[in-house]
């Protein structure tokens, strides 16, 4: 009612007179606040529609083929899956017989949307984030929607040792916001070559020094948040303005000591505000000077974030480029060091430390895949077949990078042919799924067909993998996608 | 065993019907047309009048035409034959000309073009239906020109059958650019060659045209038939040329060798007017720079009225928007009939006198038997407020808006 | 014994050729006694057989003796005690042909200065034991054309040669067909031809014996040899590198009128159906190279929109080098985007073997040809599809089963 009121003064006359319409006026200049009293629709499926799939073989990655069952979408999102979903009245009813359904597939370390300059040489930093280059309108997004593919992890900068931070996002609608833009940290051990680029050493120990450098940096910082703390602290106990004073008890100062300077500001601001001050009254100024604070370094805080603390791991991913063993050796050794959670991307060094990766809980994404150069110089091109039936074999969950442009659009041939090299039928469907959202940690929002994720769903003509296969029905946050446009 | 070799005969027979399938389609007949009710602005330079014009079977036929036409009529509509092109210089798939040799009488223009570039398809929706295909002024001999249809339903240029080829010369500095004297020590490029000055081309123009006339040495290997076929009046001879200097140069050879040259470029011609005028020479006038700019003579001095100027001096001129693409040519007309000539005169000046010039005397003109190619506009055709509604090539509609009317 | 390669030529047969065919299918005589299957090197029973050049046999008996194929037949039954490969349920086609490669050569596999090496033979720059042909191997392709790059109008003599089992190549015809280029790089304007228009002057100069030279300093001269070897060639099959429908229009002209039969190769710039109807209309067999997944939507769809307009098209790898693996993924692209999946194994066999002139004896599963065979657990366009028999010259390169059980 605060809120009405205040927007009732500036309102035209009659309605000033009216707070229930000053109420409505105000809701609806706060769409967010409307929508979070409803039934929480997307802004894809504002409509509200309730969709379902009905008949199809559906693969929810997640749990067993449903050889005819049934997803429903409503609101952006899965509402549910099953071989006995009841399909609520005024619903629209898809026919699947026939076909297939599956979650959106998400390339797991691609380019899309970037230029090659940032993607390439780009410029060195760890925190040049890969979501500030992304072109959220190209049209190239389109086509790889068409081919099924919803989501991209754009693995930043692939040459710079410090690589920046990767995100990850919609291929579609054009401009759609991004559904992670801080997901992993890159850090580039090897090249696509590994060969080219900086020679190993050189590339290890400019990380493990920026590394370190964040690592003092935190203890500077958080040293730096202590003094600042108490400084404040005698400050308060020194000249308590009045309202200080009558307000705060013995525990509350306690408690206090513990607050950033943000969150007492926001205290102080909100105590005046329920005093019905307009603002805090100046104090006195404490003559002894605070302490100071630590320069900026966006560099270094990007890489901060990726760091644990010894005892919990870091929540920000770190994900490492390594091609060979010895590259994929540094890099676990560098997780270990600095408490990183890895997320490791490569290929033929992958396959011969597979336990290491296991003993090291890293995530595995196999990537280039797109790359189709055949260079003698290029490690990429000397792989030899059957990685990633080879990585699944040792329950890694590896995920399928195409580390290309427009390769992402074919993600789905690129897992059809590790399938010809061995890798099982269900095991590629979940290393463009699941196991891609579990490699950028969006695992929650995406990667099966399960009640509350994103309704990223995608109807097959036949076999997902098949050449001569092709999407019938595209959903993006449950809204369906015009396939036949191009 | 049986069943296996049946389903393969079976197999054989379905197969045959599908070899045979793609048969060539035939081409439609062209839609008979009738334009009635419009304003007619001929190309031929006289005043526009009210009439009907008909299009039976490719060609122009004045009056209300055969009953069963498909009939068009837009209130206020003006009817005018499309743009001709006399010298496009857009549109080409590799460089514009054969440049690793200065003089190649044998290049063709038609192996130069792209006949689904986006040069001819932007010149045909803006009212050019002819475009003649030179080849680029950077040789002293460029080759022959081709004279397209700017645009067909099929998506391409399609060459004009029958339609007469000139050879074209430089007489400029463009053929000594990037060209430069040997020095001492070996090189590995092949620019290390003559011409390297505009004394150097016509000292290279007239050694060949001399020898051509049997009066000197002819140079090894050269093949002079081309240039016997000009002397001898088989062929037209177009001659580039922008600054005064060598504007007098042509004249000068040409009284030397005793050929007659369609001028083209010209910027300076009205310094000459006079030598020009004398001889009635046929001169292909343009582009006119919007903003001149850059330095030497082929870029100042340059005369707005040039066009108007020839023109009264007695010579036969005709517009070109050259480089810019045959989509400019209106403009260039645009620009004519601002400076010196009536809106009919330029409007002829991009359209018949510009046919007559290529050796297509049955187009740039609505005339009885003519070929059709015309384009229908809601106002006169130069002027900007002009909308296009319909374009016809060769009889066959590839553009129309007429609908939305 | 019925011969399944019998009834093959469709052209003019319709309701009498049914009965015809039926009466081929039943009439003709049991196999004789020394039936070939009993000293065979190799005997196949295969669920579906692509014989290559479009065709479908079923439940087919192969035998491999020496190298080459000696019976092909739909059903059949063999003599005792002769030991038959079944692969009751599996897909097989002839080992790929990828027509326009430079596995094996050194970079570039041309001689650049020159405008015209019509006397460079890629033969003698080959490598038969370069470590990329084991690759190609390994992703199916058992016969290879070696193809000089576009770097000179008349780029000098294709090779064809044979994988063999050991990941090394042996070459099959030495002096193959004559190559030419009408795209850049060999048309550049620093060098002799700069335009499509030149290099038909260049080389219709050259087949009168003439040198079409620059007067600049420094072109390197035409070779008497070069004009020479040029000035003899005056029928049959030839390769010619083009990018573009009006590069392509000229390079036929000018090669038919020298008498000479040209394949395409390249044609990764037409852009459309109009294009795509314009270049189908030259009458000519089409090699799309170098699909990619990177390849714009028009260029993938290249090879579906000349079928379309009813041109026969091959696929190859092409000349700047590709992952050997590439092939196959070309394949499935040209399949995604369009190419019917009846013409998906002709384009990587028989096709692709008539581009090197060796209709005859490669790209083909019938009696006589090199015993190339490829045995999948599904469609050979499929991506998917697993590899359980790799059959090169003869001899078994790969096998599924002899893998599984180590």
């Amino acid at each position: 009612m605060h809120d009405a009121a205040g927007a009732g003064r500036y309102a035209p006359g009659p309605v000033m007179r009216r707070p229930g319409l000053a109420l409505a006026l105000a809701l609806a200049a706060f769409p967010a606040v409307a929508r979070a009293e409803g039934d929480a629709p997307s802004p894809a499926g504002a409509d509200g529609a309730v969709v379902a799939l009905v008949g199809g073989e559906v693969r929810p990655v997640s749990g067993p083929v449903l050889p005819r069952g049934t997803v429903l979408l409503r609101g952006g999102r899965i509402a549910a899956v099953g071989a006995d979903v009841a399909v609520p009245e005024g619903a629209r009813v898809i026919d699947c017989a026939g076909a297939v359904v599956t979650p959106g597939l998400i390339d797991a370390d691609c380019a899309l949307g970037l230029t090659p300059w940032d993607a390439g040489a780009g410029v060195p930093g760890a925190d040049a984030r890969a979501i500030d280059a992304f072109d959220g309108w190209d049209e190239r997004l389109g086509t790889a929607l068409r081919e099924g593919v919803t989501a991209l992890v754009l693995g930043a900068n692939r040459e710079q040792v410090l690589g920046g931070v990767a995100c990850v996002v919609p291929t579609g609608p054009p401009g759609a916001a991004p559904l992670a833009s801080d997901a992993a940290v890159v850090l580039n051990v090897s090249t696509r070559g590994a060969g080219g680029g900086a020679p190993g050493a050189f590339r290890t120990a400019t990380i493990r020094g920026a590394l370190q450098a964040a690592l003092d940096r935190r203890i500077e910082v958080e040293r730096w948040r202590r003094d600042l703390a108490e400084y404040e602290d005698e400050r308060l106990a020194v000249e308590p303005t009045l309202e200080e004073r009558l307000l705060l008890s013995p525990e509350l100062l306690a408690r206090m000591r513990l607050w950033t300077p943000a969150e007492r500001a926001a205290w102080r601001e909100a105590t005046y505000k329920s005093m019905g001050r307009e603002k805090a009254y100046t104090k006195p100024k404490n003559p002894a000077t605070p302490p100071r604070a630590p320069g900026d370094d966006p560099n270094l805080d990007a890489l901060r974030d990726a760091l644990g603390d010894g005892a919990t791991p870091a929540a920000r991913r770190t994900l490492l480029r390594a091609e060979l063993e010895g590259d994929v050796d540094a890099a676990l050794r560098i997780a270990a060091d600095f408490a990183l959670t890895p997320v490791v991307a490569g290929g033929e060094g992958l396959r011969r430390r597979t336990a290491e990766l296991a003993r090291a809980h890293a995530r595995v994404v196999l990537t280039h895949l797109g790359d189709t150069s055949a260079s003698t110089t290029s490690a990429v091109a000397r792989r030899s077949p059957g990685l990633a039936a080879a990585l699944a074999a040792a329950r890694l969950r590896p995920a399928l990078g195409t580390g290309g442009v427009g390769a992402a659009r074919w993600l789905r041939l690129f897992a059809a042919r590790e399938i010809a090299e061995g890798l099982p039928r269900d095991a590629a469907l979940a290393a463009v799924t699941l196991w891609a959202a579990e490699s950028a940690g969006v695992e929650a929002q995406m990667g099966s067909l399960d009640a509350g994720k994103r309704g990223d769903v995608v109807v097959w003509s036949g076999d997902p993998f098949g050449a001569t296969s092709r999407a019938l029905h595209v959903f993006v946050e449950g809204a369906e996608v015009d396939v036949a446009a191009r | 065993m049986t069943r296996t070799g049946s389903a393969f005969a079976l197999a054989v027979l379905v197969a045959a019907p599908a070899v045979l399938a793609p048969a060539a389609a035939a081409r439609p007949a062209p839609q008979a047309l009738v334009f009635g009710d419009v304003t007619i602005a001929d190309g031929l330079g006289t005043a526009p009048r009210k009439g009907s014009v008909a299009i039976v079977d490719g060609r122009l036929v004045l009056g209300t035409g055969p009953s069963g036409a498909r009939r068009v009529a837009v209130d206020g509509a003006w009817l005018a034959p499309g743009f001709v092109e006399p010298s496009g210089r857009a549109g080409y798939v590799h460089a514009d000309a054969e440049g690793t040799r200065e003089m190649t009488p044998d290049v063709d223009a038609r192996d130069l073009a792209d006949v689904r570039s986006s040069a001819f398809r932007e010149a045909a929706f803006e009212g050019c239906t002819t475009v003649v295909l030179a080849p680029g002024a950077t040789n002293v001999v460029g080759g022959l020109t081709q004279a397209f249809h700017a645009w067909t339903p099929e998506g391409a240029a399609v060459p004009i059958a029958g339609a007469p080829q000139a050879l074209q010369i430089a007489l400029a500095d463009e053929p000594t650019n990037g060209n430069f004297p040997p020095r001492s020590g070996p090189t590995t490029s092949i620019y290390a060659r003559r011409p390297t000055t505009r004394m150097g081309v016509v000292w290279m123009l007239r050694q060949t045209f001399l020898a051509a006339k049997g009066v000197q040495q002819p140079p090894d290997g050269a093949d002079l038939a081309r240039y016997r076929d000009v002397l001898e009046g088989r062929r037209t001879l177009r001659v580039v040329s922008h600054a005064v200097q060598d504007l007098n140069a042509g004249v000068r050879l040409a009284d030397e060798a005793g050929f007659r040259y369609v001028l083209e470029g010209a910027d300076e011609g009205y310094m000459v007017r006079e030598a020009l005028g004398r001889r009635a020479t046929q001169v292909i006038s343009g582009p006119l720079p919007s903003v001149t700019s850059g330095v030497g003579p082929e870029f100042t001095d340059t005369a707005l009225r040039n066009t108007a100027i020839l023109r009264e001096a007695g010579c036969t001129v005709a517009l070109t928007a050259g480089a810019q693409g045959g989509r400019w040519l209106r403009e260039q007309a645009m620009f004519a009939a601002r400076y010196g000539l009536t809106r009919d005169e330029a409007l002829a000046a991009a359209t018949s006198v510009a046919a007559d010039i290529c050796g297509l005397p049955d187009r740039g003109r609505i005339a009885e038997g003519a070929a059709a190619d015309v384009v229908l506009w809601s106002g006169h055709p130069l002027l900007p407020s002009s909308r296009m509604l319909m374009v016809v090539v060769d009889g066959r509609v590839v553009f129309d808006r007429t609908g939305e009317e | 014994m019925p011969r399944a390669d019998v009834p093959r030529r469709a052209g003019r047969l319709l309701r009498a050729t049914f009965a015809a065919a039926c009466a081929l299918v039943g009439g003709v005589p049991a196999a004789h006694a020394d039936d070939p299957a009993a000293s065979a090197d190799l005997v196949l029973r295969l669920g579906t057989l692509h014989v290559g050049d479009g065709d479908v046999v079923n439940d087919a008996l192969v035998v491999i003796d020496d190298g080459r194929v000696v019976a092909v037949q739909a059903g059949g039954t063999v003599p005792e005690g002769v030991r038959v490969r079944t692969f009751a349920r599996a897909v097989a086609c002839p080992g790929f042909v990828d027509a326009v490669t430079q596995y094996g050569l050194d970079d570039g596999a041309a001689e650049r200065p020159d405008t015209l090496t019509p006397d460079v033979r890629a033969a003698d720059a080959f490598d038969v034991r370069a470590p990329e042909l084991r690759a190609a191997l390994d992703a199916g392709t058992t016969t290879l054309g070696l193809v000089p790059a576009p770097w000179n109008v008349a780029c000098g003599r294709a090779a064809t040669a044979g994988l063999r089992t050991d990941g090394s190549a042996e070459v099959l015809e030495r002096v193959g067909v004559p190559v030419f280029a009408f795209r850049a790089p060999a048309l550049r304007r620093d060098r002799v031809p700069a335009t499509a228009a030149g290099a038909r002057l260049v080389l219709e100069a050259a087949f009168e014996g003439r040198a079409w030279t620059t007067s600049g300093e420094g072109a390197a001269p035409l070779r008497a040899e070069a004009l020479a070897e040029l000035a003899q060639l005056r029928s049959g099959a030839v390769l010619v590198h083009v990018d573009r429908a009006e590069e392509a229009r000229v390079a036929v002209e000018t090669l038919r009128a020298r008498g000479l039969a040209p394949t395409l190769v390249g044609l990764r710039q037409i852009a459309g159906p109009d294009e795509a109807r314009a270049v189908a209309a030259l009458g000519v067999p089409c090699v799309v190279t170098e699909l990619g997944p990177e390849d714009s939507l028009a260029t993938l769809a290249v090879p579906a929109e000349l079928r379309a307009a009813g041109a026969t098209v091959a696929l190859a790898s092409g000349a700047p080098a590709q992952s050997p693996r590439t092939l196959r993924l070309a394949l499935a692209l040209a399949v995604a985007n369009g190419l019917p999946a009846a013409d998906a194994v002709p384009a990587v066999t028989s096709h692709a073997a008539a581009a090197l002139g060796a209709s005859k004896g490669l790209g083909r599963v019938a009696v006589g040809a090199r015993a190339d065979l490829l045995v999948f657990d599904g469609a050979p366009w499929e991506p998917a599809s697993r590899l359980l028999l790799t059959v090169t010259g003869g001899h078994v390169a790969f096998d599924a089963a002899r893998k599984d059980a180590q």
